[in-house]
């Protein structure tokens, strides 16, 4: 599709708004200070565990810095509108954000914001 | 990768195409540097006469500009390429112990390519990697948050041949 | 005290690779808004009117600037993105155009239309590879969607972004360097006047910002120039992008208001300092900076406290150090960074600089003058004032700033032969705690140069004009009787 005058970009913003929203986004900040601190595997992790459990309203993310290099690699689940931000992840904490965090609703450690 | 000399020909082959296919010649000094050494792994003086015929400038351009830029390099580097960075962040966090380290580990400075060939040591100006403090990178691989001591067992490891996993 | 983000609104939100996900959070709507509603000089005075001053280093007013572009008419005119990061220590650059590239595209499309340029350059490092791809792959998915090529939303209007890799060298942050460096050349800068407003890129009229600056474009256009002015101070509207790292617990990128205190950002965000230890220098700016000391801990940070505080806003790199950092090995270190990436084309910055770097060398050896002091002063003023652009112009800051503030390290240097940080090696020397000595003779056996005495069973001792301050004694000490002093 490409863009011709104003009322295209209406109609793309519309539906983009209008798109079934996922209930829950896990976003993994990969940026070049997240993938040498090893977000790499941790993707795939989230992956796996996600692909195991069938989840259908979950959508995962990479994104860009967010930031808290300090505590790199961080994933961001957000749920109901709420922002929790997990730090120094690595596969087997991913494994239990996904299992513990997102399907039983457990409060989990590593939670840094 | 560098380019091995029984490929030689191969390698000016490739620049050449890539210079023929730019849209214009004009400015592309630069790009074509950097595919050049890309290429050949560095930027010896027969490659910059190349490069200077083939843009129709003076060689003596084409060395300015190779010498102005830390990026492009005249020597070879080793097979096991080491970069510590020298930002200010891992110079605080302690950078400098660690090139100390491997002076006395495999007796090797800042600039120098060893003996063998095997290991060369370069500064590198900030990777932006800051929060990972004092880093170095071996090859591709990205080393964070070293201690004191914990270089040596890379650098063993790699001489023996194994390298380690990213941490 | 909170974050604001406006630069960084979307970076760690969205999918970089996503021009949905953007488009989702506004994206692209600012340049439909100007492109439906607004002319040219009506984009240039709603920037103006917003107080936005450049982000990279310098401050100038941004709807300044791009009025001087405008008033130049040529067919051919440019609109750059300087994406040469090249300050050590700072990342904010390359987190936006990793997280979200294209912010800074529709950014700079809204430039073009406002000074009337159909071409947009992002001169960005070779260092950053990942940056590259994505901004590569975010100006491909706009050109596909039709949001940059020919009559962008059908109108008159039309933009191209093409990326120049730069290739390592510091001074090219400077807007004539840069320039010249994308025609492929010795990243030299030449003296203003000719702004690049008026000869820039193969001499056609050029408009030069940082990617911080474009960052905040968008934001301004659709929620107005009342509303970014009435965040920061009276003459630094809107919000800064700090890199924190060093000595500081949570290493990372910050955004906050104009006017926030050092305090705030350390403490605050930063989380205080590591390990608990005290809090001795931030250092703002890199090399072209200076060191805030403890006494500038509560100032707010704008562009003209820092300035009068000796060092500058730079582009957004902060260091925090704490008290095992030696502040002349500090301005040691920004020295040496400073004499390698002179560009050579001038005198003063050429080889004053390295005059400058020889002098703090003698000092760090331990064969400091007192006199050192006044010559550091004298020569870093006259680097200042003569160099050719503003590599040289604020070289000597690092050392300007920690005499300011720091004058008694440099005494204890010169006059004592010490280094109250124990960082410089050739000042560093050893002693022993008489109540941790057990008298092994470990210690004694293990000094090359023999420098150790006492008997068995009895507290030895170091002579300290013969110890080379190896460290072999403290390495060998089984007890932790051995330190540094």
């Amino acid at each position: 599709m490409k863009i011709t005058n104003f009322s295209d970009f209406d109609a793309l913003k519309n539906r983009i708004a209008n798109e079934q929203k996922d209930e829950i986004t896990i976003r993994v900040a990969y940026a070049t200070c997240g993938i040498t601190a090893g977000a790499k595997p941790v993707v795939e992790a989230l992956e796996k565990e996600l692909l195991k459990h069938n989840l259908c309203c979950v959508s995962l993310k990479t994104t860009g810095c967010l930031g808290a290099c300090y505590a790199e690699p961080t994933v961001m689940v957000t749920k109901d509108g709420v922002d929790t931000l997990f730090g120094y992840v690595d596969s087997v904490k991913a494994h239990e954000i996904v299992k513990e965090f997102v399907l039983n609703g457990k409060e989990i450690e590593g939670v840094i914001k | 990768m560098a380019c091995k000399s029984h490929y030689v020909d191969e390698c000016y082959a490739e620049l050449k195409q890539f210079i023929e296919k730019l849209p214009t010649q004009k400015g592309a000094l630069i790009a074509v540097l950097h595919k050049a050494q890309g290429i050949f792994g560095f930027l010896p003086e027969e490659v910059q006469d190349f490069v200077a015929k083939e843009l129709h400038i003076n060689p003596a351009e084409v060395y300015g500009v190779v010498s102005f830029y830390s990026f492009f390099t005249m020597t070879p580097k080793g097979d096991t390429p080491i970069s510590i960075c020298l930002g200010t962040a891992c110079y605080v966090k302690g950078a400098e112990d660690i090139v100390a380290e491997i002076k006395e580990h495999i007796n090797l400075d800042v600039g120098q390519v060893s003996e063998d060939g095997k290991f060369s040591l370069d500064a590198v100006r900030c990777v932006g990697a800051c929060s990972l403090a004092p880093v170095v990178l071996i090859k591709d691989k990205v080393y964070g948050r070293l201690k004191k001591g914990e270089i040596k067992s890379i650098l063993d490891g790699y001489m023996k041949g194994e390298s380690h996993e990213n941490n | 005290m909170t974050e604001y983000r406006i630069a960084l609104r979307n970076s760690g939100l969205i999918d970089p690779n996503d021009i949905e996900d953007y488009i989702k959070n506004d994206g692209y709507s600012a340049l439909a808004k100007v492109l439906k509603e607004y002319s040219a000089d009506k984009v240039i005075e709603e920037i103006t009117a917003s107080g936005l001053r450049g982000r990279g280093g310098g401050g100038f007013p941004t709807g300044v600037k791009w009025k001087f572009a405008k008033s130049y008419n040529d067919e051919a005119k440019f609109v750059v993105c300087n994406a040469d990061e090249g300050d050590p220590g700072a990342f904010m650059d390359r987190s936006i155009l990793e997280g979200d590239p294209h912010s800074i595209i529709e950014a700079m499309a809204i430039c073009g239309y406002a000074i009337e340029s159909n071409q947009g350059l992002v001169y960005l490092r070779a260092e950053y590879p990942l940056a590259i791809k994505r901004l590569q792959n975010a100006i491909d998915d706009a050109t596909e969607l039709g949001l940059l090529g020919d009559n962008i939303f059908g109108t008159e209007f039309g933009f191209n972004i093409e990326i120049k890799i730069g290739a390592g060298a510091f001074v090219c942050g400077e807007e004539t360097a840069l320039i010249h460096s994308m025609e492929g050349m010795r990243g030299e800068p030449t003296l203003k006047p000719p702004f690049p407003a008026e000869s820039g890129y193969w001499q056609k009229p050029t408009n030069v910002n940082n990617v911080e600056t474009f960052a905040n474009i968008a934001p301004i256009i659709l929620k107005g120039a009342a509303w970014f002015s009435s965040i920061g101070t009276e003459k630094s509207k809107g919000t800064k992008v700090f890199a924190l790292a060093g000595k500081v617990k949570n290493v990372g990128l910050v955004e906050v208001p104009m006017g926030t205190t050092l305090r705030e950002v350390i403490f605050g965000v930063g989380g205080g300092i590591e390990n608990d230890k005290e809090f001795k220098a931030a250092q703002t700016g890199g090399p072209s900076g200076g060191a805030l000391s403890k006494d500038f801990l509560d100032t707010p940070i704008d562009y003209d406290n820092l300035i009068a505080a000796g060092s500058m806003m730079g582009s957004g790199g902060m260091i925090v150090m704490d008290e095992d950092d030696c502040m002349v090995g500090i301005a040691k270190f920004y020295l040496e960074f400073s004499v390698d990436e002179s560009c050579g084309k001038c005198t003063p910055c050429r080889i004053g600089t390295k005059r400058l770097h020889e002098i703090l060398e003698k000092i760090t050896s331990g064969n400091g003058e007192i006199e050192d002091l006044e010559r550091l002063k004298k020569l870093g003023q006259m680097v200042k004032e003569t160099s050719l652009c503003g590599l040289g112009q604020t070289a000597p800051n690092p050392i300007l700033s920690t005499i300011n503030s720091f004058k008694d390290e440099y005494l204890a240097h010169i006059v004592d032969k010490r280094c109250p940080a124990h960082r410089c090696s050739d000042l560093v020397k050893y002693e022993i705690n008489p109540d941790k000595c057990v008298g092994c003779t470990l210690c004694a056996r293990a000094c090359p140069v023999n420098a150790i005495s006492g008997s068995p069973k009895k507290v030895h001792s170091i002579n300290r004009d013969l110890c080379i301050g190896c460290g072999a004694c403290d390495t060998a000490c089984n007890f932790g009787a051995v330190f540094k002093n």
